[in-house]
């Protein structure tokens, strides 16, 4: 009968195909899953990393409203106590350090004389220690 | 094939395959709920911080060419504005926090000012010094409720040394 003949040939799925395919969707569904924590993840870390490039803004604006002849001017490293917190709202998210360097402009047509003083700073932030950075740079004048 | 063996599925069987699909359904609608909440959240988090950013640079830009600025509480000292002058000390720019909405504004006129960003503010803080304005705290609520901090400081450049 060619009913019979054709039912015969629709054995179904096995065990083992059905077992495969639910492997398949289980580490499709996982691999979904862990792209949007680390997105999350992302997302907090970017938060820092903007809070501390508001820092780095900060502090070469409050350098830039100091005087020349101020003490966190001189050349050298700063702070002396080698960073200072960054805290927004009483809460320490980052370190930050700033060193100041002579520079020689190279426009003046004078070389080995000093014309400028290069202010960098540096904030840190991580868990368990510093392993992230923003680095800010600004030329500053000598007096 | 034997018609005997094609005898079909009884309702324990079906009943059995209805709660199994029933459970990876569940399973499955409860999975992407839980990535659509996440999303969510992060998206709303992303644009948080975005227009904390976008804040604190429109007021650090606005600050850079004012020769004064003068901060006031509007209406308390955890929400307040800053009024910018320039070297007449005629009033040229302003930000405020605005009670009604919990937006903050910057317009010429105290009274007809556009938002800044279309987060809401819950801390809009303000310190000045001789020629810096510290932006103390700038606190916006995500949509998913946190909040995003920030703060910065800016500087009136287009203060003169002889400016008093």
């Amino acid at each position: 009968m060619r009913i019979s003949r054709a039912l015969q040939g629709e054995r179904g799925v096995g065990l083992m195909e059905v077992v495969a395919a639910t492997v398949i969707a289980v580490i499709a569904v996982v691999a979904l899953a862990y792209s949007f924590g680390a997105g999350r993840g992302l997302v907090n870390q970017y938060e820092v990393a903007r809070i501390a490039l508001a820092a780095a803004q900060r502090r070469m604006e409050t350098l830039s409203a100091l005087p020349a002849t101020a003490a966190e001017l001189q050349i050298g490293s700063h702070p002396s106590s080698g960073t200072d917190p960054v805290q927004v709202d009483g809460r320490t998210v980052a370190r930050e350090s700033w060193r100041v360097v002579a520079y020689d402009d190279p426009a003046d047509g004078r070389f080995d004389d000093l014309d400028l003083k290069q202010v960098t700073v540096t904030v840190s932030w991580g868990r368990g220690g510093p392993s992230e950075t923003v680095v800010f740079t600004r030329l500053f004048p000598l007096d | 094939m034997d018609r005997h063996a094609a005898r079909g599925l009884t309702l324990i069987e079906v009943t059995i395959v209805m709660v199994l699909s029933t459970l990876v359904v569940m399973g499955m609608i409860s999975f992407y709920i839980s990535s659509q909440c996440t999303w969510m959240a992060s998206s709303t988090q992303a644009l948080a911080q975005r227009d904390a950013t976008l804040l604190i640079e429109t007021i650090s830009a606005r600050v850079r060419q004012a020769t004064l600025a003068e901060p006031f509480d509007s209406p308390d000292a955890l929400h307040q504005g800053l009024i910018l002058r320039d070297e007449h000390m005629t009033p040229t720019w302003s930000f405020w926090w605005n009670e009604a909405d919990t937006l903050v504004y910057q317009g010429a006129d105290l009274n007809d000012g556009r938002p800044v960003v279309a987060s809401r503010v819950t801390r809009f803080q303000f310190d000045t010094l001789t020629r810096l304005v510290e932006i103390r705290l700038v606190e916006l609520r995500a949509g998913d409720g946190q909040l995003v901090r920030m703060s910065s400081a800016a500087a009136l450049y287009n203060r003169g040394a002889q400016t008093p």
